[in-house]
């Protein structure tokens, strides 16, 4: 199985670095029992970055849910007082408002939510099907597995962003689809992952074993195969999330995002890079949050890949 | 005999996330010229590192206190540059899994040679011609061709015999195979101390030899020593120790192992019990949890070693007689 | 030869072949005879021993019996019914009655179950019958049976040593209450010390619930222990079967000859009597087995026949030999 790197623009699809980062982790110590996760936490723990960016994006999610309900504003609702207005203490608008005189604090915050549930939708999305194709396609293996990875291949070798744009033609920009979409292109990476462990698993001893125990293969990829993928797949998902995420600011860049007035992070760096010249705040605000959101998941990813990596240790 | 190697007091600590893991504790070592020792032990309890601290190959969380003098030097706290000279020319060793210590991308005959045109500065021809002379030693057939061909084309038990034909090689004074043959068929093992016999009274190399299987131990070894939980349980010449034994720990060893040379018992001697766990060993003797002796002090104190007869030393606060072991579980 | 009608299991014959890619460019593909008309047969209540060098094809064998390797051809009847064309539903009314322990102990448990978990699974899958309340009782009870604390019950595999994790394996094959149980090797990995605590325990629990065994080993010398019959295995195929005394006194075949005399002895007077090894040769790779007899490259009685012409089983007095000049062979043939 040979992973392909394609410099073309239209062929880079959310999760790929993720592939890489998680194929460099032993199989052995992915499937090493509580004492690993114990371990893992413990260096997690100590892992400063890690540890930093798992307080920082707990403090943004809790604020972009709680926020936007007992905010003074609303995300469309104007302050014709003031218009294009720098960060002020008058009437709250610490963050300032755009040119529809918009508060831009809560349309960062509301922004921060979408992209948030962009990511982290869109990563389960792929994560179920990923998932469930990869166990099945490793766990039958022949020519079954044969089919159902060729398949995986020829996803794999479809441009996606074209494919993205002539969905959102087709359908119209709504940001139900754009989960979809990015959900079901993303989920390649992780099917061919879960493929690979899996079919190491499936000549482990212990996988044995529960055949002669009388087990059904549905039982024994519900009880021994998954439950022994985990380590890999949530080091997957944290690497995944932001790339994510920065692929909907790119679509959102492109003017494929969310539809307005409601926006993302991507949404709200686009509109601020157009008034660059006059009102900066409103790129470098929303720039810095999608910048910390995105960082602090690659961080944690890594410090989790590190965590989980015993020649770290 | 003249001494060779001369081990006073060797401790080996580990630091780890648990605290400070003692693996091993004041053990002291002879080795004269020539000489076979062999060191028995439940796995997991500090033969392995003893012997790697004395070749310098301690992995980084890993200290040695004490005294290792080769030919009266000093060998602890040496630079790696001094170690790996002396290693290649003086000490070998050969591990458990050969595949381990082999290139797999290397052929044999690059892997054999390279340390002889590295260490004694020879011309590849010559190198050549001692590495066939080697493997011949170690009665591979075929050795010109078999050179050219790369780990996974042999057997375990040829592997195992080529990594003893490369640590020959340079001829060391001292070959430590630890438990070379553990993970080998009973055949291919008979095989080997064959070939460690021969190779000892061919070259006068002194070998230690590390094991759980007293079996092996009486095929090969002069001196024996019995360690358990990285404590020195006794020390004695081989014909004391198996008829001779004055430790607990030696009698349940030498009764669980099943015999081929006596008749059947019905029942199996065993020594009950889990082995040790270095990070949590008892306060004073490692074995007390499955001695048949213990006494209230042996959980309170650790015995110091005694000399019972000369060359005979032991570390045990039982004094009457053995033989009380009953069959466990 | 033998009453066909008392015999728990039967094999007949029986063949595993394994179809591997063909090396290096060529395209035809390679045929590995893992077990090659392999045929014996257990009373229930006995324990048969199977031994052979690493690689001769005795985990295949035990999971043939188990149909967890697709059998080539041959016949294993269990209490009289063929196994080998059963579905995997009717197999599974054939596991709880035939249960495996495997070779290593710790990879043979999963890493992310309790010890209860293990125990408890293949009750839930084989008898569904049982209440919760009346699993958990019985596995407190098997945990107890093979001497394991009812606190190590929420325990995960990797906190216990070899032996303890030995211990849980057999739990879970007893559990189910089987008639036979096929060990692969149980006491190959540990230590001297733990083996015979294990042996033991097998052996009191054989003792306790009238269970039928097929012990397989590398050696002989913990065989000899426990079994009643042994089956001496060669590259797949079958060298020798005779009682355990007959074996162990009178050897008939050379390799069974070869493989009592590669036992070392743990008494230093005896061992230094003779040094010099009765092994020869190397396991020839089982990609290219060598014609006539199995062993013949190695073995030092071999004539002209042994290449030409493949030794059947024969009953030769007590034993049954495959080998052209078992008859000639009464004393041992080793010298040294
Ligand atoms: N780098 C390390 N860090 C911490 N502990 C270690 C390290 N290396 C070894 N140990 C511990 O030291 C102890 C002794 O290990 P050692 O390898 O000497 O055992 P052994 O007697 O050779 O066992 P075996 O028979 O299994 O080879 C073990 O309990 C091991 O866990
Ligand atoms: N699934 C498989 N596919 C191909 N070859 C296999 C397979 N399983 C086993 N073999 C081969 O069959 C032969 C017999 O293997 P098996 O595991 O039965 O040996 P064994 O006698 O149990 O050895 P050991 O004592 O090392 O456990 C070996 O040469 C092995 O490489
Ligand atoms: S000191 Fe005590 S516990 Fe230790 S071996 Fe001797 S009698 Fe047993
Ligand atoms: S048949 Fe021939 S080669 Fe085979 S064991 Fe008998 S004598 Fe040896
Ligand atoms: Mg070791
Ligand atoms: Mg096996």
């Amino acid at each position: 199985m040979k992973t392909r790197y394609s410099g073309r623009w239209f062929n880079w699809y959310p999760g790929r670095g993720a592939v890489e980062k998680v194929q460099a982790l032993s199989e052995d110590e992915m499937i090493q029992g509580r004492s690993l996760w114990q371990d893992a936490w413990r260096r997690l723990r100590r892992n400063r970055a890690a540890l930093l960016s798992m307080i920082v994006l707990g403090v943004i999610a809790v604020a972009c849910i709680v926020i936007p309900w007992v905010w003074l504003y609303g995300y469309a609702q104007p302050n014709w007082d003031l218009l294009n207005h720098p960060p002020t203490w008058k009437g709250w608008h610490i963050f300032g408002t755009d040119a529809l005189g918009r508060d831009l604090f809560v349309r960062v915050m509301w922004g921060s939510r979408i992209s948030l549930m962009v990511g982290v939708v869109a990563t389960l999305v792929s994560l179920i099907i990923g998932v469930s194709w990869g166990a099945m396609a490793g766990y039958i293996g022949g020519w079954v597995d044969g089919m159902m990875m060729r398949f995986v291949d020829i996803l794999y070798s479809v441009p996606f962003i074209p494919f993205v744009i002539i969905l959102m033609v087709l359908f119209g920009r709504n940001i139900f689809l754009i989960f979809i979409a990015i959900g079901a292109v993303s989920w390649l990476g992780i099917a061919r992952i879960v493929r690979g462990q899996t079919l190491s698993l499936r000549k482990k001893e212990f996988v044995e074993a529960a055949r002669a125990s009388g087990l059904s293969s549905r039982a024994i990829v519900r009880h021994h195969i998954v439950p022994n993928l985990i380590g890999i797949v949530v080091v997957y998902v944290t690497l995944t999330i932001p790339s994510v995420i920065l692929f909907e600011a790119f679509l959102s860049f492109l003017g494929l995002g969310v539809q307005a007035p409601m926006t993302s992070l991507g949404g709200l760096v686009s509109d601020g890079a157009s008034v660059l010249q006059s009102s900066p705040y409103l790129l470098i605000i929303p720039a810095i949050f999608l910048g910390v959101i995105v960082y602090c998941f690659n961080f944690i990813g890594d410090g989790l890949r590190d965590a989980l990596d015993p020649k770290d240790r | 005999m003249a001494q060779l190697l001369e081990i006073r007091d060797l401790s080996v600590h580990f630091r780890t996330e648990d605290g400070l893991v003692h693996a091993v504790s004041h053990v002291d070592f002879d080795l004269g010229e020539g000489e076979v020792l062999g060191v028995v032990d439940e796995s997991g309890s500090g033969k392995s590192q003893t012997w790697l601290a004395v070749m310098g190959l301690l992995a980084q969380n890993g200290y040695a206190t004490g005294s290792v003098k080769l030919h009266g030097r000093e060998l602890l706290g040496l630079s790696p540059s001094q170690l790996s000279h002396m290693r290649g020319v003086q000490l070998a060793m050969i591990f458990q899994d050969p595949m381990t210590a082999l290139n797999p991308y290397l052929t044999i005959g690059r892997q054999m040679t390279e340390v002889l045109q590295w260490h004694q500065k020879m011309r590849r021809s010559d190198a050549e011609a001692r590495a066939i002379k080697a493997l011949e030693a170690v009665h591979i057939s075929d050795a010109g061709s078999r050179l050219k061909t790369y780990p996974h084309e042999f057997s375990g038990g040829m592997r195992q015999r080529v990594m003893i034909a490369m640590n020959m090689l340079a001829e060391p004074e001292i070959l430590i195979c630890d438990e070379p043959t553990t993970a080998l068929d009973v055949t291919v093992q008979a095989q080997i101390l064959a070939l460690l016999n021969e190779l000892r009274e061919r070259f006068g190399t002194a070998i230690v030899f590390i094991t759980h299987d007293l079996g092996v131990i009486a095929q090969i070894a002069e001196r024996v020593a019995v360690l358990y939980g990285g404590r020195m349980m006794e020390q004695a010449d081989v014909y004391t120790l198996f008829e001779d034994y004055r430790h607990p720990y030696t009698e349940g060893l030498l009764r669980s192992v099943p015999r081929m040379d006596e008749d059947r018992t019905e029942r199996l001697l065993t020594i009950p019990g889990n082995p040790p766990n270095l990070a949590m060993l008892p306060k004073g003797c490692p074995f007390s949890p499955r001695c048949a002796y213990v006494e209230a002090r042996c959980q309170q104190q650790m015995p110091e070693l005694e000399v019972i007869a000369p060359g005979h030393v032991r570390a045990c606060f039982h004094a009457g007689e053995l033989g009380r072991q009953e069959t466990g579980a | 030869m033998m009453e066909q009608a008392d015999k728990l299991l039967e094999v007949t014959d029986l063949k595993v072949h394994f179809t591997l890619p063909g090396g290096g460019w060529s395209r035809n593909k390679q045929i590995l005879r893992a077990v090659d008309g392999v045929s014996f047969s257990v009373a229930p209540g006995d324990t048969l021993g199977i031994v052979g060098e690493s690689g001769c094809g005795k985990s295949t064998l035990a999971r043939a019996l188990l149909c967890l390797v697709p059998v080539t051809s041959g016949s294993i009847k269990f209490k009289g019914q063929e196994l080998t064309t059963l579905d995997d539903a009717a197999m599974r009314g054939i596991r709880r009655n035939a249960q495996i322990i495997f070779q290593d102990p710790l990879a043979s448990l999963d890493p992310r179950m309790t010890v209860g978990n293990i125990i408890t699974e293949p009750m839930r899958a084989l008898m569904p019958e049982l209440s919760r309340t009346q699993r958990h009782e019985r596995v407190l009870a098997m945990m107890q049976q093979v001497g394991l604390l009812p606190s190590h019950i929420n325990r995960y595999a990797h906190e216990f040593s070899g032996g303890q994790a030995q211990r849980i394996g057999i739990a879970r094959a007893l559990v189910v209450e089987p008639a036979l149980v096929v060990c692969d090797e149980p006491v190959s990995s540990l230590d001297v010390s733990i083996k015979s605590q294990v042996i033991n325990l097998l052996q009191n629990l054989q003792a306790e619930r009238g269970l039928t065994y097929l012990f397989i080993a590398h050696d002989l010398t913990s065989v000899r222990h426990i079994a009643q019959r042994v089956v001496v295995l060669y590259l797949g195929r079958v060298m020798e079967v005779a009682d355990r005394d007959t074996i162990y006194r009178q050897p008939r075949h050379p390799y069974t000859q070869m493989l009592i005399a590669a036992v070392p002895i743990p008494d230093p007077r005896v061992a230094r009597e003779h040094k010099v090894s009765a092994v020869r040769g190397e396991l020839p790779s089982p990609l290219k087995p060598p014609s006539g007899c199995a062993f013949r490259t190695r073995c030092p009685w071999a004539i002209e026949r042994c290449a030409m012409e493949r030794p059947e089983l024969r009953v030769i007095e007590n034993s049954q030999v495959a080998c052209h000049r078992a008859e000639e062979s009464l004393g041992s043939k080793l010298s040294g």
